[in-house]
């Protein structure tokens, strides 16, 4: 009798775990729950019947990292894809507008002033062309400028989504923990959720699970030498977004208030935004820096030497380039400093036919530094440093850097840091307001039909510009098939990773999924062996009348 | 393996997502016709495309550019068309006027035609081109010569023979022949002035105007200054007292120097023409041994010659200056000098003048149909030019279509496909659906 009703309990248990494995068939995560049966014995050696020894969840440990990481890269290249698919955007010029086209027109209107150089149509439309393509360059920085900043803001959301998650989950430890100390069995529930929870926390920032045998779990975040721990036990860090000072108008990420990791994140969403808003927007604006400064100083320079027709000389058609140098933090002077293209330097010797005038760099960054009462320029790349050549004005001739200190004043060890280009697409206008001063005339005695100094315009459009190492139209191109090939190289990402996550996913489900048929099957048969412990019971009732009955 | 419920509709659903994107991107190539519209698409062949949209663009604009230098040369041909066509009747004339049969009526009606020769060509050559006068070199806005009735010529002098000399002035007879008295007009005063008879030398000559003719001016605070510049005779009717240096050697026009009034009336067509006595003022003044000396019309253009981009660096000089094809700067014929030698030649009926005339014009003739030569090969090599960049311009499509354009057969089958393996999975994922369980047998 008592094997009988041990029967029942064991296989009525064993039906309840059933059902619950059926109720969540469709639950993302769950992972389904196996009775183990064990015979009780009598120490004698006869057995006495059943009992459940334990009822466990099927999960593979193993996989559980895997997929972890897996979250992770989903969430990076998502993230990546989505916005870089924002820039690639920026770039539509293969639909038939954009940069390139601008460039294009402008050329072709300097083609046709060419063609009629007193044309007061042909000059209108050469001032507008340039203010159409200085318009289109300031647009697309400024979208530029607006991902980063979206991807910014989504970094401060996603910074708070990261702490509610990590305080969860802390919490979950701790129940699970003391749960698991006062009734000594796994708590299959609160595992599967824990579980559900660090995959949504990796698709949102790169973790490492590390997990004790005393139900312990440890989180941490960052690569290489600089890690943290997100949570440990029932601790749960603190991630705020603050102000970055190198960055202005961008946020860093510390780690309760002190630690910065925001480029130590190695995986998921936040690590895609990052990267996204300090480098990869970051180097694409610098490009087209470049060529915005260098189109503005080429052109620029050959304007300067033709003639209006109104006789005016030495204009610019292009606002110049003006740079403001960035202090270092250190720096104990107030000066502000403003940097220019220096002026082309008198050749050493004017009768050398083969001395080349020195061209300023566009892309080089210098740092400027005031020590004992003297500026040196250092060249970050090559290391060069020098000195300025012309005294008094603070002119830089090899580098064509020309310094002027705005306003403040200068302490010694003060540093600043300087890029020619920096800024120039968001800063390109035309300055020119009257049509009549293009200088289409190379000398003042071909106004007003002279057309050579226009012709020398229109054929910068396939000049070889020393600091772009490229035509205009060439380097931008070059930044067009450098931007396509990142977003398909992170849409292959993506979809392996999304191809990965699902495999990964499926791997999980073959494990721990819940099978209706299997459950059926497992139904069926507890339910046999209830109502055959049931009948065991009846019988042995049976067996009892019998031997009661005897004794009538 | 083990199979779970979830396994079997996340799969199902997999499938169905990615096949169903796929199917739209190849939709997407079919409807656009193109196989890449966002760089991503093939970065390479977008770069590539962006090269081949440069040269393109490029080759439209040098085509543009190409265009309108041809406009302008066929302006400036068919300008140099009518001169020729001028020139060669003037040249008719001339052989026919050389004719010594002919008489000096025959040579007054031919001098009037010669005159309105002398008028078309003029115009001809301030030819404009879309409001740009096409001889005038840079100076475009400037007519390349002066159009004016009153100034068809301008007088530089008169060859004068070693000695020259003049008879005594006959007051009876002012129009006749032997009077050497000229009409000067300064500033709007005119004097007349006699001169003395004599014999002079060019220097003396001169020197002889130019005191009579402040004698006479005197009163009226004005002067000239008559210098002889070997061979030649000139007036400075600016010569105000103390600007004496700062003469030009040239005179503007009739309106502000008068010579020769009396000896010079507008002459009748119709009348006889006397031929010169020696010792006339007229001598003095431009027609002794029918060597009268014009500089024809000046230029007031310049020598430049602008060019136009007919590729990356290939330019093609567009203008002809008016000065070399009119006034033959280099070592060529002054056309309108000519003329009005030849005109001045046939009213004096000089035959030596008119012979003169026959040799200028054939050597007009040979300068205009030379600079024609120059426009025609400049024509012929933007012709080709065109020709050429448009079989390059066919070509940088082709590379450009097989970047960028589908071939449509291949993306209707690939479509085809995509929506085949659509079809497929639909049908498969409707079996999973459909498929009976374990439930369905535990009736």
């Amino acid at each position: 009798m008592q094997i009988g009703r041990r029967g029942l309990a064991a296989h009525q248990r064993a039906i309840s775990v059933t059902s619950h494995n059926i109720a969540n068939v469709n639950t993302k995560g769950y992972s389904r729950q196996e009775v183990l049966f064990e015979p009780t014995t009598m120490p004698v050696g006869f057995g006495t019947g059943v009992q459940i020894q334990q009822i466990r969840s099927v999960v593979d440990t193993f996989l559980g990292g895997q997929i972890l990481s897996g979250q992770s890269s989903l969430g990076r290249f998502n993230a990546e894809a989505e916005l870089l698919n924002r820039v690639e955007a920026v770039f539509g010029d293969l639909n038939g507008a954009g940069i390139d086209k601008e460039i294009q027109n402008f050329f072709a209107a300097l083609n046709d002033l060419s063609n009629n150089p007193t044309g007061s149509v042909e000059r209108a439309i050469v001032l507008e062309r340039g203010k159409s393509l200085s318009q289109a360059l300031v647009t697309a920085d400024g979208q530029l400028k607006a991902i980063q900043q979206d991807a910014n803001s989504e970094i401060e959301s996603r910074v708070g989504e990261i702490n509610a998650l990590s305080t969860n989950i802390a919490n979950l430890n701790q129940s699970i923990r003391s749960s698991e100390q006062i009734g000594g069995a796994a708590e299959s529930d609160l595992r599967d959720e824990r579980t559900r929870l660090l995959n949504e926390l990796s698709e949102k920032i790169g973790i490492q699970v590390i997990e004790e045998d005393s139900g312990n779990l440890t989180v941490i975040t960052g690569s290489g030498g600089a890690t943290v721990a997100l949570i440990s036990g029932d601790q749960a860090a603190t991630l705020s977004a603050v102000l970055d000072p190198d960055r202005p108008g961008f946020s860093k990420i510390v780690v309760n208030g002190n630690t910065d990791i925001t480029h130590s994140i190695s995986d998921g969403r936040l690590r895609g935004l990052i990267e996204l808003r300090d480098a990869l927007v970051p180097d694409y604006r610098g490009q087209l820096d470049r060529l915005a400064a260098s189109l503005v100083y080429e052109f620029n320079s050959q304007h300067q030497q033709g003639f209006g027709l109104d006789g005016t000389t030495e204009t610019d058609f292009f606002a110049p380039v003006l740079v403001d140098a960035v202090p270092s933090r250190v720096n104990q002077g107030t000066a502000k400093i403003e940097v220019t293209v220096s002026p082309v330097p008198e050749p050493p010797d004017p009768s050398d036919p083969d001395y080349i005038a020195p061209e300023p760099n566009f892309g080089s960054s210098y740092e400027l530094s005031f020590l004992d009462g003297n500026f040196k320029l250092r060249n970050l790349e090559t290391g060069e440093i020098s000195s300025p050549t012309v005294e008094d004005e603070i002119i830089f001739e090899q580098e064509r850097i020309q310094i002027n200190i705005k306003q403040g004043s200068l302490v010694n060890g003060d540093r600043f840091r300087i890029s020619l280009h920096q800024g120039a697409a968001g800063a390109m206008a035309v300055q020119l307001s009257d049509p009549r001063q293009i200088s289409a005339a190379s000398q003042e005695e071909d106004l007003p039909g002279g057309n050579d100094n226009a012709i020398l315009l229109a054929q910068l459009q396939s000049k070889q510009v020393s600091s772009l190492r490229a035509t205009f139209q060439g380097f931008y191109a070059g930044l067009m098939g450098e931007i396509g090939n990142r977003v398909q190289t992170s849409e292959r990402n993506l979809s392996v990773a999304d191809a990965m996550a699902g495999r990964l996913d499926a791997m999980r489900e073959e494990k721990s999924g819940v099978s209706l048929d299997e459950e059926m099957t497992n139904l069926i048969s507890f339910q046999r062996a209830y109502q055959a412990s049931a009948k065991l019971i009846v019988t042995a009732d049976e067996l009892l009348q019998t031997v009661i009955g005897m004794k009538q | 393996m083990r199979v779970s419920e979830r396994m079997l509709f996340q799969s199902g659903a997999r499938g169905l997502r990615l096949n169903a994107s796929a199917l739209l991107k190849a939709q997407d190539q079919v409807s656009s016709g193109k196989r890449v519209s966002l760089a991503s698409d093939d970065p390479v062949s977008a770069k590539k495309i962006l090269n081949y949209n440069k040269m393109l663009a490029e080759m439209e604009q040098h085509q543009r550019n190409s265009l309108r230098a041809e406009d302008f040369l066929s302006a400036t041909d068919s300008a140099l068309n009518g001169v020729q066509d001028q020139i060669q009747k003037v040249a008719a004339r001339a052989v026919e006027m050389s004719n010594p049969a002919m008489n000096s009526d025959d040579r007054r009606i031919v001098a009037r035609e010669v005159q309105q020769i002398f008028d078309q060509i003029t115009t001809l050559a301030n030819t404009s081109h879309e409001g740009q006068f096409i001889f005038s070199g840079n100076q475009i806005d400037t007519a390349p010569f002066d159009f004016n009735q009153d100034w068809q010529g301008k007088y530089v002098g008169a060859v004068l023979p070693e000695e020259i000399e003049i008879a005594a002035y006959n007051p009876d007879e002012p129009e006749g022949s032997g009077n050497d008295q000229i009409n000067v007009t300064v500033d709007g005063v005119t004097v007349q002035v006699t001169l003395d008879e004599g014999t002079y030398t060019g220097e003396e000559i001169a020197d002889h105007i130019q005191t009579k003719i402040n004698d006479a001016l005197s009163e009226n605070d004005l002067g000239v200054t008559v210098l002889f510049v070997p061979e030649t005779v000139f007036f400075d009717p600016n010569g105000n007292p103390g600007h004496l240096e700062a003469q030009s050697n040239t005179i503007r026009g009739r309106s502000s120097v008068v010579f020769n009034k009396v000896v010079q009336p507008e002459p009748d067509p119709l009348a006889p023409v006397q031929p010169p006595a020696l010792g006339d003022a007229r001598n003095v003044l431009g027609f002794l041994d029918g060597k009268s000396q014009f500089s024809g019309q000046e230029y007031l253009g310049d020598e430049s010659e602008s060019s136009i981009l007919i590729s990356h660096s290939v330019l093609v000089p567009k203008n002809l200056a008016g000065s070399r094809v009119f006034k033959g700067a280099q070592d060529g014929v002054d056309i309108f000098a000519s003329l009005l030698n030849f005109k001045t030649a046939l009213e004096m009926g000089d035959m030596k003048g008119i012979q003169t005339a026959i040799s200028d014009m054939d050597k007009a003739t040979e300068q205009v149909s030379g600079e024609r030569a120059t426009i025609g090969i400049r024509l012929v090599r933007l012709e080709d030019t065109k020709n050429q960049m448009e079989s390059a311009a066919a070509l940088v499509k082709e590379f450009k279509s097989n970047e960028e354009d589908i071939d449509l057969t291949e993306a209707i089958s690939e479509m085809v496909l995509k929506q085949n393996a659509l079809t497929a999975s639909q049908s498969v994922f409707a079996r999973i659906l459909q498929q009976p369980t374990l439930l369905n047998f535990l009736q």
